[in-house]
């Protein structure tokens, strides 16, 4: 503020804190003045302590920081991000270089306290979950919800695409990530609430076939764990799909980057990749011909449905996908494949109406360039 | 429970049931916290002028105590460094909603005293009307509060609520004493003006210059 601090209330509030020389003091004393303000500023100063403090409001918290000195005590606090994050000094107040030696100590105690003589908490049992991790599930919840719808969405597509084998117009082979995407839709994921399929781990890519086995439904519970053993994978994985159960499933994850047109262009005309064959061709295209795909297209973008979906051997076409936000661009019946080009998600199109490959912008679905197809 | 500005706390005391939580004693630590509790919420009640905020912030500053237990070095009295941490809990939650506390109050031109100009209302029920004037008085005390810089208000905050002195403040804010000083001064005019004539600031009402020249004993 740039008012100008009046030196009778600058006395006044120094003498009411007892922080005045002995002259000031007697200053205060002399003036009636400055006596009633010093007066007035002690009613100011009552009222703003004046505070109703909630009990419950206590209790809670008191029992949130014991609920983690118990998880230190017992070495299992690992929350410790909320200390490096919310006792950094607030930079309006601070004077540069003036941060006191032990507030940077706390600003340091990121590390868990090592424990020291573990005891037995002798409260009672709480359950308590600090404010960030609260918030954080929140955002888990929405995020939850979302992959639900999804995982509804998709699978009610799959179950349409079985009922409507016969119609192959619109059950062009997808590439392996979407193939994983009817994977991760099958109901014995959404039976047990893993909704979401765990991160590329190092699962060979052989695995687009389970699409269709996911089409049929009923997996058995333990056949995403066996699946994912013959596929490679470790035995991990459930472990795994519960770390990313609460987030979003991302149909890039995994997917091929590309700096260069030519090098999407020789992506695209490799045999076996999933635009490679015009799409009324390639209609009712076995699971031998998508795991190729899947081999010779991205090596590790199945990875992560290897947790979570099972691994067959059945044969029939693999399933529509749903129109969710990532198959709004392309036409219906084109063949397309998401890739990551220059940085951005995109999909790479076939478009044979035009006879150009396209590759298009996820988000906008605008067309960032095309080239022609042979 | 309305917490006075009574100091409440003994540092020795305090020093010693934070050796108890150290060494694992859980029941030190709950006495450590019960203790500092509610002067914690009430510094983080008038910085972030809300109630659940303030609940917020103050539960979060129980947390990071207890995390950040052994790094207390004594070098400076636990509630110093506790009310540093309560501070910095608040001012985190007050960005964290992105919002000043209580807005939408209107300006501080609503506080400039007319209030007494006003009419007197009647109450049917005498006692609702304390209660209303009381609601009231703590409704101008949250905006007066709220509008008041970040910089004024914390250290009154401190002074008044946490009853640190100047020098505990400069310590906790990372400022000279001297700005400790006149910031604390700066604020409570400030407040005093907002509030009205009941603190010596009403409308116009300024010091006489007859009596800045202070007389010398």
């Amino acid at each position: 503020m740039t008012d100008d601090l009046d030196p009778i209330r600058l006395l006044a509030s120094a003498a009411l804190d007892n922080e005045a020389t002995a002259d000031e003091r007697a200053q205060v004393a002399a003036s009636e003045a400055l006596t009633a303000q010093m007066e007035a500023y002690a009613g100011l100063r009552d009222e703003i302590a004046g505070v109703d403090v909630p009990a419950s409001a206590r209790e809670s918290a008191i029992a949130a920081a014991l609920g983690v000195f118990d998880a230190i005590q017992a070495g299992t606090d690992v929350a410790t991000d909320v200390m490096a994050t919310d006792v950094s000094v607030s930079p309006a107040l601070v004077a540069p270089g003036l941060a006191p030696p032990e507030f940077a100590a706390a600003t340091l105690a990121t590390a868990p306290v090592p424990p020291t003589a573990p005891t037995a908490p002798t409260g009672p049992s709480t359950n308590v979950v600090s404010l960030h991790a609260r918030r954080q599930r929140q955002y888990r919840w929405v995020g939850g919800i979302a992959a639900a719808a999804v995982v509804a969405v998709v699978g009610m597509a799959v179950i349409n695409g079985s009922r409507s084998s016969d119609d192959k117009s619109s059950s062009a082979p997808r590439t392996e990530s979407f193939n994983s995407t009817a994977k991760a839709s099958g109901e014995a994921e959404a039976s047990d609430q893993a909704t979401e399929p765990a991160p590329a781990a190092a699962a060979p890519a052989d695995s687009d076939s389970a699409a269709d086995g996911a089409t049929g439904g009923q997996v058995p519970p333990t056949t995403a764990a066996a699946a994912a053993t013959t596929a490679g994978a470790t035995e991990t994985t459930e472990a795994a799909a519960e770390e990313t159960a609460s987030d979003a499933y991302d149909p890039w994850l995994g997917v091929q980057e590309f700096n260069t047109v030519d090098e999407v262009v020789a992506y695209a005309l490799a045999p076996g990749s999933p635009v490679a064959a015009p799409s009324l061709a390639s209609t009712g295209t076995s699971a031998e011909t998508t795991a190729a795909t899947t081999q010779e297209g991205t090596d590790t973008t199945d990875a992560a449905d290897d947790t979570s979906a099972p691994v067959t051997t059945t044969t029939s076409p693999v399933p529509p996908l749903p129109e969710s936000s990532y198959t709004v661009c392309p036409a219906s019946g084109m063949q397309f494949a998401p890739i990551v080009f220059v940085g951005q998600r995109a999909l790479l199109v076939r478009n044979d109406v035009i006879r150009q490959f396209e590759i298009i912008a996820a988000d906008t679905c605008n067309v960032l360039t095309q080239f022609p197809i042979p | 429970m309305t917490v006075s500005t009574a100091s409440g706390s003994s540092g020795s005391d305090d020093v010693a049931l934070v050796e108890a939580a150290r060494r694992g004693d859980r029941s030190s630590l709950d006495q450590l916290l019960r203790r500092h509790y509610d002067r914690v919420y009430s510094v983080c009640r008038r910085v972030t002028g809300h109630d659940s905020d303030a609940a917020d912030a103050a539960q979060e500053a129980m947390i990071l105590i207890v995390r950040g237990l052994d790094k207390f070095d004594g070098r400076s009295s636990f509630a110093t460094w506790v009310y540093r941490i309560a501070t910095n809990a608040s001012l985190d939650e007050l960005r964290r909603k992105r919002r000043r506390p209580l807005v939408g109050l209107g300006s501080s031109s609503h506080f400039d005293g007319d209030a007494d100009n006003d009419p007197p209302s009647e109450h049917a029920d005498p006692d609702s009307g304390a209660r209303i004037d009381a609601i009231g008085d703590r409704m101008l005390l949250d905006h007066a509060l709220a509008a008041l810089p970040e910089d004024f208000r914390v250290p009154v905050v401190l002074r008044d609520v946490g009853c640190l002195d100047y020098t505990e403040i400069a310590e906790v804010i990372g400022i000279p004493v001297g700005t400790v000083k006149s910031r604390i001064a700066r604020g409570r005019s400030q407040l005093a003006t907002a509030l009205g004539p009941k603190y010596g600031h009403g409308a116009g009402n300024q010091t006489p210059p007859s009596e800045r020249q202070t007389e010398t004993p």
